[in-house]
């Protein structure tokens, strides 16, 4: 039987199977969950009609430092006074922020190094696949923390400094993919019609690659945030006073033995999100493999 | 530090007139000094160097006093007390400083300390590739000419003009000639130093640790303690849980970690944590260079808009106190009568009017020929003890319509960006001289503007500058006070910088050590005999710490 090259078989029936998990079903709903909470974070938060915490994320108050939890500050208060829920709920925006943006970049470059490496093969795939090793010969926090501290620490700083050093990993899944791909009849019969070496890998090639780069994808964003946290935990983040899960809870090293609620939540949110991220990452892979 | 002042990135604050009364470290009865032990100390950073003159932190301070006894030592409360130096002589016209060296006084290698081994010190403090230059400023009035050893134990040294304070810059290490004229003075002194102190080097450990031992030839009276070991310990947290588990015999706490802890009862059994001021506080300079902050107004307007008795009470715990100008409360210098600028966001408001700012597109940031009262204020980036403050005058800040811009930079290149005028603000603490005049002149003469001095606000007023000269020439205590708090009143007005607050140093001390006395000059001049004094009950001391390290190196 000969596959039909608009309809990828990788990908057939991936997403039946994928919602056929429970795990990831309800992971993939938190994600959903967290990413409208940080889009309605202006709406839900502060004096606004629609609100639900009654706090804006900025607003400290002196007078209440490190309130435990209660009626009115239902996740306490940080070393300023301000709502702690107030500023996870807009912590979450710069997270999920962080981890699309850097991982879509990581993606776009990914896979153009991984296509023309994997397509054309040669000298151009010796000289990118060297590429892919010196990258990695440099630790990943190292060199995201020496481009952050070369520019000026910011959002975008940021996300470019992890999309610029994380796109290895997706650059070898397409390489790989692509080495099998090219050899295959639709790839060959392409060819044979006459397409050009750019439709090819637009339009016959890359589609069928992506779905196991998406997998590793999910792993992306679950570690730029991962990263993102651990920078502003290193006090590398995002300026002040934009609030940050990582920041909070770099915070909370200070109250550890006082203010649980510090470390609890923010640490919570971050681990959460991150497994989430994760467990879609793998409902995903256990859809596209065939043996299952 | 002496003869200039010392630039340090805001961090902990150290050392000036205690608030609680001297108590003796211990309930215990008997305090017959004993024999022995090893203290362990913390220390907050590493050291760069352990050789005294090149050195230009206050841990180096921290360590090489102990290795080196200076020619002159500060006591307690500052006053000047003989070290290498049994007496000294100052000539009438102030020009002429004649040493006379205690004759038993012998390096670690039982060479005697002799007159030619201060002239070499002095030689390498001036020679520019030493890099002293935080030593040098306090030299360079130095007259050659008249500069020389009249015998093996008495030295003069002339100075081209007399200056108030001059003998300051005398609590100094003498190194010996025989040893440091060998060799890379810059890099070969680095982990090895040969002193005239009453300990040695036993090694050190980069980052690590450095074990000093007690010279049983010391000439001088003999310390108690038979060995000092520094454990460099970064993070507050860290060093804060080693001295509750009694791993640290000191090390200085945070206001939350004092007022939290301090009076749990398992804390108050390992330690006790002492409160007082030191010559050190915190400031935010203004670059006055700046085209918004060069008018005076608005730099009066901005410090309006910080609610200091509200932080002094709710992040510093009463723990603090308001600064009004460049002296603390403590100096003899400081004018009490200066006030100190009280919080007031509408008074703010107005007199940033009145300079021409006003909220003409409605944005709720002020504006001025259609740019925005924007100010970038540098923080050092991995300092947590900052955010606090930072974060709060942000927020009042904005609330007025001005845009605080915190960007975190490594604190090299902090300083670097400082001296060069490329900021705008930053937020810092200054450690200061005992005598208030070394400490003027570098920071707010014109002529000390940098590369050459430490006048980082770009601060030039030929009052300010004369008045400056006339403290440091004046000799009369009464008449330099009246200069200095005339010039107290006028630096006030012009407000150069936002003198923010002086935070008191809350220093935890393990009750096994005894006879401890903490020193008005518990920051940059942390050295006094003090430490000698202390001992630890022979039943208290351990000798676990001074196995070497994983991985240490003898050196």
């Amino acid at each position: 039987m000969l596959p039909d090259p608009s309809s990828p078989p990788a990908t057939r029936g991936v997403w039946s199977r994928f919602r056929r998990r429970p795990v990831a079903s309800i992971s993939l709903s938190f994600v959903a969950f967290i990413c409208l909470v940080a889009l309605a974070a202006p709406l839900v938060t502060g004096p606004g009609r629609f609100a639900l915490v009654h706090f804006r994320p900025d607003t400290i108050d002196l007078g209440h430092r490190l309130t435990s939890p209660s009626h009115e500050h239902w996740l306490g208060t940080d070393d300023l006074g301000r709502d702690l829920l107030s500023r996870m709920i807009h912590g979450a925006r710069v997270s999920l922020a962080v981890g699309l943006a850097a991982t879509f970049i990581s993606l776009v470059i990914g896979s153009l190094f991984g296509a023309l490496a994997g397509y054309y093969g040669g000298t151009i795939d010796w000289c990118i696949s060297r590429l892919i090793e010196l990258v990695l010969c440099f630790p990943f926090l190292l060199l995201v923390l020496a481009i952050v501290a070369l520019f000026e620490p910011s959002l975008w700083t940021i996300m470019i400094a992890l999309g610029l050093t994380s796109w290895t990993s997706e650059a070898r899944y397409v390489r790989g993919e692509f080495l099998r791909l090219r050899e295959e009849e639709f790839a060959v019969a392409a060819r044979a019609g006459g397409a050009g070496d750019l439709r090819i890998i637009t339009r016959h090639l890359l589609p069928n690659a992506l779905a196991p780069v998406l997998v590793s994808a999910s792993f992306g964003v679950a570690y730029a945030i991962i990263v993102e946290s651990s920078l502003s935990f290193l006090g590398f983040g995002v300026p002040l006073p934009a609030p940050t899960w990582g920041a909070m809870l770099a915070t909370s090293e200070e109250y550890l033995g006082h203010a649980w609620w510090l470390a609890l939540f923010p640490g919570l949110a971050i681990f959460s999100t991150v497994i989430a991220f994760n467990l879609i990452g793998d409902g995903f892979r256990q859809a596209l493999d065939p043996q299952e | 530090m002496r003869g200039s002042a010392g630039l340090f990135l805001l961090f902990l604050v150290l050392g000036c007139g205690r608030e609680t009364p001297y108590r003796p470290a211990s309930t215990t009865t008997d305090e017959t000094p004993q024999q022995g032990g090893t203290l362990v100390r913390r220390l907050e950073g590493d050291v760069t160097s352990l050789n005294p003159i090149s050195g230009n932190s206050r841990y180096e301070n921290e360590v090489t006093w102990f290795l080196f006894t200076p020619l002159l030592q500060l006591d307690q409360d500052l006053n000047l007390i003989p070290g290498l130096a049994e007496k000294w002589e100052i000539s009438s016209d102030g020009r002429l400083y004649t040493f006379h060296l205690n004759r038993l006084a012998t390096f670690e290698d039982r060479l005697p300390v002799s007159a030619s081994d201060v002239l070499f010190t002095l030689h390498k403090i001036v020679d520019p590739t030493s890099e002293a230059p935080q030593l040098a400023g306090a030299f360079e009035g130095i007259d050659w000419s008249r500069t020389s050893a009249l015998d093996d134990h008495t030295v003069t040294v002339g100075f081209k003009e007399p200056r108030a304070g001059q003998i300051y810059a005398f609590v100094l290490a003498v190194l010996p000639e025989h040893i440091y004229s060998k060799g890379d003075f810059k890099t070969g002194f680095v982990s090895r130093a040969v002193g005239n102190g009453p300990f040695r080097l036993v090694r050190r450990v980069p980052d690590k640790e450095i074990l000093l031992e007690r010279r049983e030839d010391y000439w001088g009276p003999r310390p108690y303690l038979r060995r000092i070991l520094f454990k460099i310990v970064v993070d507050d947290r860290t060093a804060w849980n080693a001295m509750k588990r009694g791993e640290l015999d000191d090390t200085l706490v945070t206001s939350d970690q004092w007022q939290l802890e301090g009076n749990a009862p398992q804390v108050q059994r390992v330690m006790e944590i002492r409160r007082f001021y030191t010559l050190n506080y915190n400031c935010i300079p203004w670059n006055n260079r700046d085209p918004i902050l060069s008018d005076k107004r608005v730099r009066r307007a901005l410090a309006m808009c910080l609610d200091r008795k509200s932080i002094i009470a709710n992040i510093f715990h009463g723990t603090a106190r308001v600064m009004t100008g460049p002296f603390t409360p403590d100096q003899w210098a400081y004018n009490p009568n200066v006030p100190a600028i009280e919080y007031d966001p509408e008074g703010a408001l107005k007199l940033f009017q009145e300079a021409g700012w006003g909220d003409s597109n409605g944005d709720g940031i002020l504006d001025k020929g259609g740019k925005p009262l924007q100010i970038e204020m540098l923080v050092a980036a991995g300092n947590s003890g900052t955010i606090p403050f930072v974060e709060v005058y942000q927020s009042e800040l904005k609330q007025i319509g001005v845009q605080l811009k915190v960007l975190s930079v490594d604190p090299a290149v902090m300083i670097q960006r400082i001296l060069k005028g490329n900021y705008q603000a930053a937020y810092m603490a200054w450690d200061i001289d005992p005598d208030p005049g070394g400490t003027l002149f570098p920071m707010f003469h014109s002529s000390q503007l940098p590369p050459a001095g430490d006048n980082i606000v770009f601060y030039t007023n030929p009052e300010v500058d004369q008045l400056i000269v006339d403290g440091r020439q004046e000799m009369n205590r009464s008449k330099r006070m009246a200069i200095y708090q005339h010039l107290h009143e006028i630096l006030a007005a012009d407000q150069p910088y936002f003198w923010t607050m002086q935070v008191s140093a809350k220093w935890a001390v393990n009750r096994r050590i005894h006879n401890v006395r903490e020193s008005k000059g518990f920051g940059p001049y942390n050295w006094y005999p003090g430490p000698l004094e202390w001992w630890i009950p022979a039943d208290q001391q351990r000798q676990r710490e001074t196995r070497p390290a994983a991985g240490a190196m003898m050196r």
